[in-house]
């Protein structure tokens, strides 16, 4: 038990595992500019290890740093005796271990996204950047009903040819999906280029690869809806559809809309002015901003959000993030996050420099210390 | 003006068509770029017989003018063009007359001729020019151009460059790269030239003794003449006389051709700050949008237009002047104090006379030759005589371009009211500064004259940078003091994020280059045996080396913090977020590794090379990746260095690798 503790707290551990993280952030860094960053949080910094032909050949950024923190942990409060001479170190370890903390935290429980409103429309929910979604609900029903949903980790593996069969108790059909593709555009099929995907009424999805923007990727797949068994219609289902697509199924009609996945917010925000100013003669944005009507509970306040000024409530957090026009409107985008450990990073922040200021403070006194000395005495 | 000659004015003006356009409420609707060829120029125009009256250049180059989002001498503006075209702020006409960018400028806005007759268009590789059918005579490859050499090919150009702006720019090859900056170059050139061309109408009104009689000339110069002359004007347009109809039509043409002349020309810098209410953008009005406010205020209009007219009136003085040094001297003065009471009043920052001392002192030139100077003594004295004087010398040289280097950032942060790091270019000066400072703290504590050395050689290589690479981002945003984008905007964590970490930059490379001497004065055997020496300087690199992580990992979190309130996380693993983290992890593994005893004093040294090579990648390597949400920090352009930089830096190691094994053979052997 010693040795294995002797192991994990050694400095020869912390080399390594900082050695691993170096070469990691390397390679992610170079990895997000054909792949996009999704991509490269998933194989590089968020994972166990990194794989190949199905065997891991590396540590990944999740088991680096998760047994960095230990390695820390133990370093500071097994391997070191705490003296006044390394007072700092221990402060600094806690510090660090702390943010480590925030992160996997945030990592294992955060939900981020975007929610887009053009001035005047409201919204009491928000899209994930990267994950999909299918929504099946009842077209006729009052707005409200509840919706069926199929999440991102259910179906987004289904590549290829490889099928999956929805069912619900809910529906009068049977829902099949297969051939997703996590960036690809619907288009009419030409004799110019070759479909990634089945042609359906003249239509096929054209993959358009990784790139660095993969927060603007459009997810498409092919879906069926099976009547007792048997296919009844089939689609294309498309992030970029402007209109669900609608099954007609046990007398009623049904939606199904491929979106980023749609996670609620305890309040509701209205768009009621957005602002843009440009510096004169080059264009840049100088400064835009959004004036938003916040409800929750009945009550309504009136909030500005603007660049590196945010709204924070319940645990969620609303950033400008980007704007735009469409058809002659304004729209503004915010970056929203519900991260309960939010602030952590900067409570770590206090507490890693004060561990400095305290090490390298007691360390330059002591050398200038000894340097005066030395010089009195050649004196 | 009573009332009847006051609807007269208007009528006739209504009738003249002249104020349909002006009458919109923005006097900027409609408005198009320069054209691509020349605007057209008057045969009336000068060439310039005298040397320019230092009081000119001091009242015209301290005018007020917005450029690129912001309020800049005239002076700045026209040095950062010359910049551009001529690749060095200094011109040396065939005359033997030097010019700087406040004779230059004057040169090209008020003698156009003279100035499209002089060669300051630098072209790097003349097969830029072979592309466009131009025939380069007796031009070496790479040489400088006049205007008038360049013409005939001007309008092929113009084509070629914006089509090839509609590429992407790593899909553009370089001989396309020069011809697009050569496109946009003679666009800078064009509007500055064409400047004034609305105030140089010169109408010829010889035909009609009536409108000799109202303007008292035979020439309709511009339309300052207009209001001068509004109510002899009126008059005729409402004397019905049809043996008048002549002159009217005469007048007619003339104002046309004012018209012409403020649709073809008058752009360059904005002049006046709008009028309130007048227009949403904060864009100031250039020399054409006054000529048409000249032209609202002739009819009528319910803004106060006495303003921006009296500058009008001033430039025109100015204008006519041009050939009376005293004279003109007066109209610049009147010009440059009622501009500067306009731009007063709005809140921009203004720091005219601030920035004409800085551009003229030219600080950061002072201080790489100061470096220079400082460096040569302290290598002298090493190979010859090492004395106290020489010390004290090296020291004296330090302190003083150190100065200037500081002197230089406040003034930059004062200019813009800002902290003082916003560009690259500011990254380069704030790096060297706070490594040269450390640098010479580092000398007082431990009195070895290597960190003297290292001072004043980071101080050499530092400053050159920083003239290498300011004409770089002059070329892709036109200023080294441009506007920052709106994530940017907030004084607090760009004076403590960005300076922190650019600190850390400054340890970084300052520790690889104190490593430097332990290295390579280990392969040459420099001091051999002198085991004090080599134990002071690993001291320097370990204290550095802690410096530039206290720094590093402050300023990386701080970041993350920045991005948590503007971005909504902490941690966004994007590229330059990458770059900080690998500085940190790359400084806590040395020290790991220290700590643990897994490396002495050369594999500190090493490290310490290793962690300069990482602060470049940081620095500027990860900025040519063009990827994630720092945008503002792109670069191009500085590949090439980065590899040689880092080439370098393996060779040493490589040396030092060599030498160890020698050393070690050689101990195993005996």
């Amino acid at each position: 038990m010693k040795k294995t503790l002797d192991v994990l707290s050694s400095f020869g551990l912390a080399c390594v595992l900082l050695a691993c993280m170096f070469l990691l952030t390397i390679f992610g860094t170079l990895f997000q500019v054909e792949n996009g960053l999704y991509e490269a949080k998933q194989v590089y910094f968020s994972s166990w290890f990194l794989w190949r032909w199905g065997i891991p050949y590396f540590p990944g950024g999740l088991l680096c740093m998760s047994v960095l923190s230990l390695n820390m942990f133990l370093g500071g409060f097994w391997r070191m005796k705490i003296t006044k001479r390394n007072v700092g170190v221990v402060v600094i370890h806690i510090g660090v271990a702390f943010m480590l903390l925030a992160g996997l935290i945030k990592l294992a429980t955060a939900e981020e996204g975007k929610l887009r409103l053009f001035e005047g429309e409201r919204a009491n929910y928000f899209d994930s950047f990267y994950l999909w979604e299918v929504a099946i609900w009842d077209l006729d029903a009052v707005p409200g009903t509840e919706e069926l949903v199929i999440p991102d980790e259910a179906f987004t593996d289904l590549g290829g040819n490889k099928t999956r069969v929805f069912r619900s108790d809910a529906l009068p059909f049977d829902l099949e999906l297969t051939g997703f593709l996590r960036n690809a555009v619907p288009l009419p099929k030409g004799p110019n280029w070759q479909a990634s995907s089945k042609v359906i009424d003249g239509f096929g999805l054209m993959d358009r690869g990784g790139d660095s923007r993969d927060e603007n990727y459009i997810a498409g797949l092919v879906a069926r809806a099976l009547i007792d068994g048997k296919p009844a219609e089939e689609t294309l289902l498309s992030g970029a559809a402007f209109e669900p697509w609608t099954v007609h199924a046990g007398g009623k009609r049904w939606a199904v809309d491929l979106r980023n996945e749609r996670y609620a917010m305890p309040f509701m925000i209205q768009l009621e002015d957005f602002q843009k100013e440009e510096h004169p003669g080059n264009g840049m944005a100088k400064a835009y901003r959004s004036w938003v009507q916040k409800t929750e509970q009945g009550d309504t306040e009136r909030v500005l959000i603007q660049m590196n000024e945010p709204l924070r409530s319940d645990n969620l957090i609303l950033f400008q993030s980007s704007y735009g026009a469409f058809q002659g409107r304004d729209y503004s985008v915010f970056s929203v996050v519900r991260n309960v450990s939010d602030k952590w990073p900067e409570y770590s922040l206090y507490v890693i420099t004060i561990g400095m200021l305290i090490t390298f403070g007691l360390r330059l006194w002591s050398f200038i210390g000894r340097q005066t000395q030395m010089r009195k005495q050649n004196a | 003006m009573n009332k009847t000659i006051f609807m007269t004015v208007l009528s006739v003006a209504v009738w003249l068509g002249l104020i349909s356009g002006a009458m919109a409420q923005d006097p900027h609707a409609g408005l198009n770029m320069p054209s691509t060829s020349s605007s057209g120029h008057s045969a009336m125009e000068l060439k310039r017989n005298f040397e320019w009256d230092q009081d000119a250049v001091d009242a015209f180059g301290r005018l007020p003018v917005q450029d690129l989002g912001r309020v800049k001498p005239m002076e700045i503006y026209g040095g950062l063009r010359m910049l551009m075209l001529n690749g060095k702020r200094k011109l040396e006409l065939p005359s033997g007359e030097v010019q700087g960018p406040g004779r230059w400028t004057l040169d090209v806005i008020f003698f156009p001729e003279t100035a499209r007759g002089t060669r300051f268009i630098r072209i790097e590789n003349d097969g830029v020019l072979s592309t466009v059918g131009l025939d380069t005579g007796d031009h070496k490859k790479r040489d400088w151009y006049t205007y008038n050499e360049l013409l005939p090919a001007r309008a092929l150009i113009a084509q070629r460059a914006q089509a090839i702006s509609m590429k992407e720019r790593a899909e553009q090859s370089p001989v396309e790269r020069q011809l697009l900056k050569l496109g946009q170059d003679l666009d800078n050139l064009e509007s500055m030239l064409g400047m004034l061309d609305p105030l140089r109408v010169n109408f010829d009104l010889s035909a009609s003794p009536v409108l000799m009689e109202i303007f008292e000339s035979d020439t309709l110069r511009n339309v300052v003449d207009i209001l001068d002359h509004r109510e002899a004007i009126a008059a005729l347009v409402a004397n019905t006389d049809p043996a008048l109809d002549s002159d009217k039509d005469l007048l007619r043409a003339g104002l046309q051709a004012i018209e012409n002349a403020r649709i073809n020309g008058g752009w360059g810098p904005g002049l006046v700050p709008p009028v309130d209410g007048m227009q949403e953008s904060e864009a100031w009005w250039r020399v054409r949008d006054l000529v048409d406010l000249a032209m609202l205020d002739f009819g009528n209009t319910q803004f106060d237009l006495s303003g921006p007219v009296a500058v009008l009136r001033l430039l025109d003085q100015a204008e006519s002047a041009k050939m009376d040094q005293a004279a003109f001297v007066s109209a610049t003065q009147a010009l440059q104090a009622k501009m500067m009471t306009m731009a007063a009043q709005t809140d921009v920052p203004l720091h005219i006379k601030k920035e004409v001392a800085l551009y003229r002192l030219s600080p950061f030139i002072k201080a790489l030759m100061l470096f220079l100077v400082g460096t040569i003594v302290l290598l002298l004295s090493s190979l010859i005589k090492d004395t106290k004087v020489s010390t004290a010398v090296a020291w004296g040289f330090a302190l003083l371009a150190l100065g200037l280097l500081v002197y230089g950032i406040v003034m930059r942060c004062l200019i813009r009211e800002r902290p003082p790091i916003i560009t690259l270019y500011d990254t380069i000066l704030f790096v060297t500064g706070v490594a040269v400072l450390a640098c010479l703290i580092t000398e007082w504590i431990l009195r070895m004259r290597v960190a003297l050395g290292a001072g004043l050689v980071l101080g050499v290589i530092g400053m050159f940078l920083a003239s290498s690479y300011e004409a770089v981002e002059i070329a892709s945003a036109g200023d080294t003091m441009s506007t920052v984008v709106a994530v940017l905007d907030t004084n607090y964590y760009l004076a403590i994020h960005v300076t922190t970490i650019a600190m850390g930059y400054s340890g970084g490379l300052l520790a690889a280059a104190i490593a430097h001497v332990w290295l390579l004065g280990k392969f040459f055997r420099f001091k051999e045996g002198d085991v004090k020496f080599y134990k002071g300087i690993s001291r320097m690199v370990y204290g550095t080396l802690c410096f530039a992580l206290f720094f590093a990992l402050f300023g990386t979190v701080m970041g993350g913090i920045w991005a948590n309130d503007s971005w909504g996380r902490f941690w966004g693993w994007d590229p330059k977020e990458n770059g900080a983290l690998l500085i940190c992890l790359w400084l806590l593994l040395t020290l790991h590794l220290r700590m643990g005893g897994f490396i002495r004093d050369r594999g500190l040294s090493a490290m310490a090379i290793g962690a300069g090579a990482v602060v470049a990648a940081s620095w500027w390597g990860v900025n040519l990746l063009n990827v994630g949400l720092h945008s503002y920090g792109f670069t191009s352009g500085v590949a090439k260095f980065l590899y040689i930089f880092w080439g370098s830096q393996l060779l040493v190691l490589i040396l030092s690798l060599g030498d160890y094994m020698g050393r070690k053979g050689h101990t195993k052997s005996a």
